[in-house]
């Protein structure tokens, strides 16, 4: 049993850790361009909006829940923010991206915590009813014109560091402390991992599930705004299918669909392990063809990974 | 008597009633528990030990009767209220987080933060404190872990129990309700529980409710054996006054 | 007393004669008057579908149709299928199909054959089939052209970024195909890859093109289907700082890109179709087949693009402009 127990505890903590170094030493010798300083950069810049939205997934996975609406609110909160900058500048169109998320966040919340386990439908609806708003606001049209401040956090680099990245890192952080060390962190993963005893032990299960929802609608606005500086436009399409794979870089990290467990760290290792493959497919001039088969052959490890782990 | 006359009474419930539609689970059940004392309630199958349990620590409402908790009377709406007054149930398995660790499912819900700044405004958890705590407090009730960082699955299941009763001691409960601790453990596992009972109660003079079929188990913990037939109390025995045959029969219902 | 009776009687007639006359005249003028009309959008997420489809509508409105059965399948190529059987038991007439996969609907037209419903295709073919005509921009002629315009600015010898839209979409594979033939004939001319943006986004076009940057500093030009696309090619080149060695081909003339274009930040070559064309003119084909003209109507009808170049950005601002649609 200790055999085992010792390979298997390794594996669930630093198993993911290998898998990427593995993808990583291999894309470095596979292309020349992939070891420079402005290719890092680049997955990492790419990986930012990925990153953050995950962060937000992953914390409704902690207290059990799934938010599948995430892209379509990205999406929809960037093109809000962008008409309503045409005419009220960004301050305004800031403070309605804020209410906004905090709406959809309220709304996912408040639905999802009706029943069990019903949170996928309750954001699947959303996802399509945000998308179709998105449609009607823009009519289909980017929307352009977009004042400076609006596009600084997608668009501006800070020395040779891109605003994306660094408002990833910072994100990252706060995340980290929040469930490493934090009282409520902790109470968010106790809710996952069993709300009945949770509740039984007088944490407010609901309460705490509609917070997670807010949190991710709030990650959403964030990935939007940020989407709108690397368009320097409100794009109907934005974030359309990205809830698909920040549950893959979620699953990848470790994270499990029934609730509780999973590290940020783990997260972070999933979204760029997905900006590796998706960097080396275009380094490597790779058909389009193969794009999506590499990404669901390592997602669908990851689920084997994770179904593995959990019959423990 | 005498001796316990001059205890006060933890807990009192008078002609407390549960029924569920036309069954009547549990009538007019009157009953003292005073403190320090190990009180055994047995009984067969539906006899409504289990009903009255549950209704005392809030799985239920009442039907009727009144509940006292140190002389005041309380109303037990739920789990919550129970143990907000003091009762806590200890299952075998359940009321653990098992992927936590033991610290911190001893402060489940009741984090301690760190006392400066940081603890008052972002709640960062002093988990030193609360490392420290717990393991103080598995040492008093005779558990020494040697690692407490280690999840609460991967305890032994005397163990796991000892971290929930350590849970229930440590925050100031008044009655400790036990629901058949001996079941389905080994005969070594089996002794370590009882032990662990009975240490509970000499180190924090608690009192403590033992539901159990095992009449041996009974004999060996309890100060007074109370029997219950078909929802009601037949019979009251302190230990030292009875012995196995007669409170086998009371639950048979041959006396 | 009769006099007066005798002149409101007349009256009466004249008047009543006379709008018979203009009713029956309007419905001379109104050959759409009582034919239903089905209308398959392979989705209305783009300005261009938006365009177009807002002008097949009003071309047959004016023309007097009043049942007009949209059923939008978003890109969806099963609910399209899904949506075309439906829509076949609707009543309609005649049907109009933009269809998302050119084999998928294949099965939809041959019903619709079956019933004596004429089909017309809008801006994309199916591959089989009756479809009495096929209206589309001509997508070939993009592909075509900018090839050969990058041959010429590059003298022939070059590496290109091929950014392309949906797989499986047939104006993805013709603006594709006709690009790479071209291609073909020069060998120092490179394609070194052709990635697909699933949604046509602007960041795909934007990471896409950032790392091929990465692997190809001296990247010398990039063709995308679409402006969307474009834009975010264009603004990774920007912030590399690149904009004086990137040439741009694309399609579409909106969004930001004929801002860029009028600001002169970038040599950037964007095909345009008249969309309010494309959608007239298969407005035009459905009328002319409800006046059962149909042995002049051709089996294919093509809207020419006009090109829009660092050049003539000012003349063609109104022409092709589809953000100044409303």
């Amino acid at each position: 049993m200790s055999k085992n127990f010792g390979f298997r505890k390794f594996w669930k903590n630093y198993g993911i850790l290998i898998i990427f170094c593995i993808f990583y030493i291999s894309l470095s010798f596979a292309s020349d361009a992939f070891f420079t300083k402005n290719n890092q950069l680049n997955i990492l810049r790419q990986s930012s909006i990925l990153g953050i939205i995950s962060l937000g997934v992953f914390t409704t996975l902690k207290a059990g829940n799934m938010d599948l609406s995430v892209g379509s609110a990205l999406g929809f909160i960037g093109v809000v923010a962008a008409k309503v900058s045409l005419y009220y500048g960004t301050v305004v169109a800031l403070l309605v991206a804020f209410s906004v998320a905090l709406l959809i966040g309220l709304l996912n919340g408040f639905f999802s915590t009706r029943g069990k386990n019903i949170s996928i439908i309750v954001t699947l609806s959303m996802k399509f009813i945000l998308y179709s708003g998105t449609l009607v606001i823009t009519r289909a049209m980017p929307v352009t014109g977009l004042p400076k401040s609006l596009i600084f956090l997608g668009h501006e680099n800070i020395g040779p560091v891109p605003m994306p990245v660094i408002v990833l890192i910072i994100v990252v952080i706060i995340f980290w402390i929040f469930f490493s060390y934090t009282a409520p962190g902790r109470r968010v993963s106790a809710v996952g991992v069993s709300d009945v005893t949770a509740n039984f032990y007088g944490i407010s299960v609901k309460r705490i599930q509609i917070y997670t929802f807010l949190v991710s609608a709030l990650c959403a606005a964030l990935a939007g705004i940020i989407m709108l500086g690397r368009c320097i436009s409100g794009q109907p399409n934005a974030g359309l299918g990205a809830e698909l794979d920040a549950i893959g870089a979620v699953l990848l990290g470790g994270t499990s669909l029934a609730g509780g467990i999973g590290t940020v760290r783990g997260v972070m290792v999933g979204v760029l392990i997905l900006g590796l493959i998706n960097n080396g497919l275009n380094l490597l001039g790779i058909s389009p063809f193969y794009r999506d088969a590499a990404k669901g052959v390592v997602i669908l490890f990851a689920i084997l990974m994770d179904q593995w782990e959990r019959k423990k | 008597m005498k001796r316990f006359e001059l205890k006060s009474v933890v807990l009192e419930v008078k002609k407390l009633s549960k029924y569920f539609g036309g069954t009547k689970a549990v009538d007019g059940i009157d009953l003292k528990v005073y403190e320090g004392e190990i009180v055994a309630i047995v009984g067969d199958n539906g006899a409504g030990k289990s009903t009255l349990i549950k209704t005392i620590s809030g799985v239920y409402k009442k039907t009727g009767g009144q509940i006292y908790i140190n002389g005041k009377e309380i109303d037990i709406n739920s789990t919550l209220d129970a143990r907000r007054n003091g009762i806590e149930t200890v299952y075998q398995s359940e009321g653990t987080l098992g992927r936590f660790d033991a610290p911190a499912n001893l402060f489940l819900g009741r984090e301690k933060v760190l006392n400066n700044f940081l603890g008052k405004f972002f709640k960062i958890m002093d988990t030193r404190y609360m490392k420290k705590e717990t393991e103080k407090m598995l040492k008093r009730i005779g558990i020494k872990l040697k690692d407490l960082s280690v999840e609460v699955n991967d305890l032994s299941g005397g163990q796991k129990q000892s971290v929930v009763v350590g849970r229930a001691v440590y925050w100031g409960g008044k009655i400790l309700i036990f629901d058949e601790p001996t079941n389905n453990l080994g005969p070594e596992q089996q002794r370590r529980v009882i032990n662990l009972i009975k240490r509970i109660r000499n180190e924090y003079n608690m009192s403590i409710i033992v539901i159990s079929h095992n009449i041996s188990h009974i004999f060996e913990l309890a100060d007074r054996i109370v029997v219950f037939r078909n929802g009601i109390k037949v019979g009251e025995r302190l230990k030292k006054d009875s012995n196995p045959n007669e409170i086998v029969s009371m639950i048979t219902g041959a006396i | 007393m009769k006099k007066l009776l005798l002149l409101i009687v007349l009256l009466l007639l004249s008047v009543s004669m006379i709008a018979a006359y203009s009713l029956e005249g309007k419905a001379e003028e109104l050959p759409m008057k009582g034919v239903v009309v089905g209308y398959l959008p392979g989705s209305l997420q783009d300005a261009a579908r938006v365009v177009w489809s807002d002008n097949l509508e009003k071309t047959l409105k004016e023309a007097g149709c009043e049942k007009f059965i949209v059923i939008d399948s978003a890109q969806d190529v099963t609910k399209q299928v899904n949506d075309g059987e439906d829509i076949l038991q609707m009543g309609i007439d005649i049907l109009v199909l933009n269809p998302n996969d050119a084999d998928a609907m294949i099965p939809i037209v041959k019903k619709a054959n079956d019933m004596g419903i004429p089909v017309v295709c809008l801006d994309r073919k199916t591959n089989g089939g009756k479809v009495i005509s096929t209206v589309s921009g001509d997508n070939w002629q993009i592909g075509e052209e900018a090839a050969k315009l990058l041959v010429k600015l590059l003298d022939g010898k070059g590496k290109v970024l091929h950014i392309q839209g949906t797989l499986g979409a047939s104006v993805v594979y013709e603006r594709g195909e006709s690009f790479r033939k071209v291609m073909e004939n020069y060998p120092d001319m490179v394609i070194i890859g052709e990635p697909s943006s699933a949604y046509w986004t602007t960041e795909d076009g934007r990471a896409f093109t950032e790392d091929v940057l990465s692997a190809h500093p001296d990247l010398d030009a990039i063709y995308a289907h679409t402006d969307s696309i474009i834009l975010g090619a264009f603004l990774a080149v920007e912030a590399a700082g690149k904009t004086d060695q990137v040439i741009f081909c694309s399609q579409g003339w909106y969004g930001e890109i004929p801002n860029i274009m009028k600001e002169g930040r970038g040599t950037i070559y964007d095909w345009a179709f008249s969309c309010a064309a494309i959608g007239q003119a298969a407005g035009d084909v459905v009328i002319k087949i409800a006046q059962g003209k149909l042995d002049i109507i051709p089996t294919k009808v093509l809207i020419p693009c006009g090109v829009v170049t660092p050049d003539n950005v000012d003349e063609m601002w109104e022409k092709y402009n589809l953000n100044l649609v409303e």
